[in-house]
């Protein structure tokens, strides 16, 4: 029968967080990430922590990601990254910044540590 | 075995399966069954065809085997998950360990199938689990942008 082998018309949403939960490493989320719209969505809730390159406008940096990644609970600030803004973030997915920031901790002492680190 | 010892669970195409209640609870939807009518001995689980019922009992006997021993079931779900490829097979499987609410076996099959996906492309993924690219080319190239510098949890150094 068609349709049955089609992840998409068989598993609901919480199955396919599941299985993100047990995708690791960068390279293997953004294929996730990138392969449909759906799986673009559910990729982004599933995210809780994140790394980011350190940023002259932290605030904007934040705000960018609390609408990206609305579930982010962790951010660590990594001064070794490159920093490269993405153009268009104005345009992402819009939901409500404010109150993506009340889940929002951004953890001052890894930001410092992995500042420290990298400056050793 | 003592009749008490076992239930009958019959799959949604009618078949039924005898299983030991110590097997048959480590499914948490079962467990609830099982003590809320502690008098019926045959459960029905509409959801669950016969070939994935099968597939689920042998899974859930191997672990009341296993006991607590972590290296044992490490090389039983190895053994289980042995020429389990066929897509449909594991989307079942997947379905109906979530409906019968067991944790290991959901682990072992989500975590089989984000090891299919490790290193591949988008477009793999996409022929693999037939998946529509519903993106435009430019919606694509954004997302690649947006991910450029997102990048994921903490690098271990």
């Amino acid at each position: 029968m068609r349709g049955y082998d089609r992840i998409n018309t068989v598993l609901p949403d919480e199955l396919l967080l599941e299985i993100f939960h047990h995708v690791d490493s960068k390279p293997n989320r953004d294929t996730c990430a990138l392969v449909c719209k759906r799986w673009l969505s559910l990729e982004r809730l599933s995210r809780e922590s994140i790394r980011i390159g350190a940023s002259a406008s932290p605030d904007n940096r934040v705000r960018l990601l609390s609408r990206c990644f609305v579930n982010i609970r962790c951010v660590f600030v990594d001064e070794r990254l490159s920093i490269s803004l993405p153009v268009h973030y104005s345009a992402l997915t819009k939901t409500n910044p404010e109150m993506a920031l009340e889940k929002f901790q951004l953890f001052a002492c890894s930001m410092q540590r992995s500042i420290s680190d990298a400056r050793l | 075995m003592a009749e008490e010892n076992t239930i009958t669970l019959k799959s949604s195409d009618g078949k039924e399966f005898l299983i030991s209640k110590k097997a048959a609870t480590l499914s948490e939807t079962i467990k609830a069954m099982v003590e809320e009518d502690n008098s019926s001995s045959v459960f029905p689980l509409t959801v669950v065809d016969s070939k994935t019922l099968a597939d689920v009992i042998t899974f859930l006997n191997k672990h009341v085997d296993c006991g607590d021993d972590d290296d044992k079931k490490k090389s039983c779900d190895e053994e289980f998950m042995a020429g389990k490829d066929d897509m449909k097979d594991l989307f079942d499987l997947v379905v109906a360990a979530n409906y019968l609410d067991v944790k290991d076996l959901l682990d072992l099959i989500c975590g089989k199938i984000a090891d299919m996906m490790q290193g591949k492309s988008p477009e793999w993924v996409r022929k693999t689990f037939n998946i529509q690219n519903d993106f435009s080319p430019e919606e694509e190239a954004k997302v690649r942008e947006e991910y450029a510098w997102a990048h994921e949890g903490v690098e271990e150094d």
